[in-house]
């Protein structure tokens, strides 16, 4: 297990990292200032409120032969948010690390290791792109 | 850690309760909070706790102290921790709310035409906040037309 402080580099700046965003309660929203829809911040908390977020790694999902639907396997009716680490890196503050954590369901599972106020969440909500709206019922 | 039981009742529900006495937008937050009553733990799929009840509770009395008739309606969305999160994105302002509780409240907001931004936690003394929501509420009235006089 790597220490928290470590940030893995194969994981590149320009590669995706995708936080699925629930259907129900619709978790996005029109952002007016933006003129766009986007995920609320809240997607971008994880239950403890504490340090590690859960992601899945996009780049080894694609190349292994998976779509970005299998990140949403275990919900189909999910959306999915892309946000590039480089971003997470190097736009947030306090900056993040990213380290690989497969699991049982996700291969390609990672986390985002750091403080999350409420300013770096949105940041994070912001910038992210909505490349599957979740499908509301 | 969530105490609040979902019960099926014929008893009339808070908001519809209140339909005759308070602003459209207090009602309509009132009715978005009541339906996240409803939400079990692991709504996200990443183990999020389902909303506490102070945080609903809280987030009602919120409205309930700070809208008025006018207030643009507040975004209502659960946070994986349980809170209860406000959003406004429009008229150049950014306001998040995370209520913790009745008297717990983080906030975060950015006017994005100033550049003034802050995020602080909020108790008994909510005059900041009330000020960025009547100021988001003046935005939200409608332009006044404008008189054409002839001569």
């Amino acid at each position: 297990m790597a220490e928290e402080n470590e940030d893995d580099v194969t994981i590149e700046d320009l590669d995706g990292i995708l936080r699925r965003v629930p259907n129900w309660p619709d978790m996005f929203k029109l952002d007016k200032n933006m003129n766009a829809y986007r995920p609320t911040s809240a997607c971008f908390t994880d239950k403890d409120g504490g340090k590690k977020l859960s992601v899945t790694l996009e780049r080894p999902l694609l190349d292994g032969g998976g779509t970005h639907k299998d990140a949403i396997a275990i919900e189909p009716k999910f959306g999915l948010a892309r946000i590039e680490a480089g971003f997470v890196r190097h736009n947030v503050v306090p900056a993040q690390k990213i380290q690989r954590e497969p699991t049982g369901t996700d291969l390609y599972h990672a986390l985002i290791i750091g403080e999350k106020d409420k300013r770096a969440r949105k940041a994070m909500a912001k910038a992210a792109q909505l490349i599957i709206t979740p499908e509301i019922t | 850690m969530n105490n609040l039981k979902i019960v099926k009742s014929n008893r009339p529900t808070l908001s519809t309760s209140i339909d005759a006495k308070y602003p459209l937008p207090i009602i309509t937050t009132h009715e978005k909070v009541a339906e996240l009553t409803q939400l079990g733990d692991n709504w996200d799929g990443y183990g999020a706790l389902s909303p506490t009840k102070e945080a609903l509770i809280g987030a009602m009395q919120l409205a309930m102290e700070l809208f008025e008739e006018g207030t643009p309606l507040p975004d209502v969305f659960p946070v994986p921790n349980g809170n209860i999160q406000l959003e406004w994105s429009c008229f150049g302002f950014d306001l998040e709310i995370e209520v913790i509780s009745n008297r717990k409240l983080i906030a975060c907001f950015d006017n994005l035409a100033t550049d003034e931004s802050w995020e602080k936690p909020f108790t008994f003394e909510l005059t900041e906040l009330r000020k960025v929501i009547e100021e988001l509420t003046l935005r939200n009235q409608p332009l006044p037309r404008m008189r054409v006089v002839n001569g």
